[in-house]
């Protein structure tokens, strides 16, 4: 048993260190290669873990085949639109103008039910106001909204407005994140005056947000009993 | 691009330690071969002293080897052609007929691991 605990914990490793080095993508958008890619990986971890019998290694092995494979395959399809399209499909226009287009949706094995559904999910209840819905190579669909049945934007209220990033968190739980400081211009001395400003120290600070304009906003540390 | 850096060096890693565990699974299975060999050539020599050395060599170097074997073979394979090994001296102190057959039986178990570990056509297919 303990040689299964002690594989376990190095697999658990090389699986972080490996779907780390694949990149950052929630399991939603994965692309069909690398759903296939991940699917194999958690497959193949568990055999050496479950048979005792197998050496490590053959589990280590296709593992990283598979990532480097994944990673060589994606640079090429940055490079190439061809290889794009072979390796992860192309967005599809199910939707045009407002007209279902049934081939389309034939050729994608998508049913009506999955149609209605995918809308559903993107606030849309009425056929009638989609102008223009594309299935997207993950399987999502996006849904454009016919003008009228759209919501109205700034500009269209003639609202005048500026463009600027939003606050980020400077302080966590006590902790200075220097990346959200020089992201917003400012640095730990401008921080230090600010939470002095506000009694505390950095330590007593939970949350601080702040943005390039220099408003912030601070939620004090509460104590625990 | 270190991802890609990273990856290339992976593959290399991993294209080297197969070759170097095919040396290795060659170099072993070989002498384990040739060892049997002279377990049958010197029963056949009719010497006790000699097939006693001889087996006290193959068991020594099974011995040695296994634990590094075992990284890279599957262990239902080994564990055959140890208890085979172990075999040996008890069946010729009885004077067996078949300790020739069990040392052929080592031999092609051995010659086995290295024709599904060496790539060809029918191993990878």
């Amino acid at each position: 048993m303990l040689i299964v605990f002690l594989r376990a914990v190095i697999l658990y490793a090389l699986i972080i260190f490996a779907v780390r080095l694949m990149g950052k993508r929630q399991i939603g958008e994965l692309q069909p290669a690398e759903l296939v890619v991940t699917i194999l990986m958690s497959n193949i971890a568990t055999l050496p873990i479950e048979d005792i019998s197998i050496p490590m290694i053959m589990g280590i092995v296709p593992i990283f085949t598979f990532v480097c494979l994944d990673v060589f395959m994606s640079q090429l399809s940055m490079r190439s639109r061809r290889l794009r399209n072979l390796f992860s499909g192309e967005a599809r226009i199910i939707i045009s103008d407002g007209k279902i287009d049934q081939q389309a949706m034939h050729e994608l094995r998508y049913t009506v039910d999955d149609l209605l559904e995918s809308l559903r999910g993107s606030s849309v209840f009425e056929l009638s106001e989609v102008q223009l819905a594309v299935v997207e190579t993950t399987g999502k669909i996006s849904v454009m909204k016919k003008q009228p049945q759209d919501n109205p934007t700034r500009q269209d209220l003639n609202i005048k407005s500026q463009a600027a990033d939003p606050s980020v968190t400077v302080i966590s739980d006590g902790e200075i994140s220097d990346k959200a400081l020089s992201f917003i211009g400012r640095d730990r001395k401008w921080l230090s005056s600010v939470t002095a400003a506000a009694g505390l120290s950095t330590k007593e600070v939970f949350i601080m947000t702040a943005d390039s304009s220099g408003k912030y906003e601070i939620i004090r540390k509460e104590p625990f009993n | 691009m270190n991802r890609i850096a990273l990856c290339i060096a992976i593959m290399l890693v991993i294209a080297a330690a197969s070759l170097g565990t095919l040396f290795l699974l060659e170099h072993s299975t070989d002498k384990v071969c040739t060892l049997v060999e002279q377990v049958i050539d010197a029963e056949k020599s009719g010497s006790p002293e000699q097939v006693e050395q001889a087996v006290t060599e193959l068991e020594d170097y099974w011995q040695l080897h296994l634990k590094r074997l075992y990284c890279l073979v599957q262990s239902s394979v080994l564990n055959d052609i140890s208890c085979a090994v172990a075999r040996l001296r008890p069946l010729y102190e009885q004077g067996a007929d078949d300790f020739i057959a069990e040392c052929c039986g080592i031999r092609r178990l051995v010659s086995q691991i290295m024709d599904t570990q060496a790539p060809s056509l029918y191993s990878v297919l």
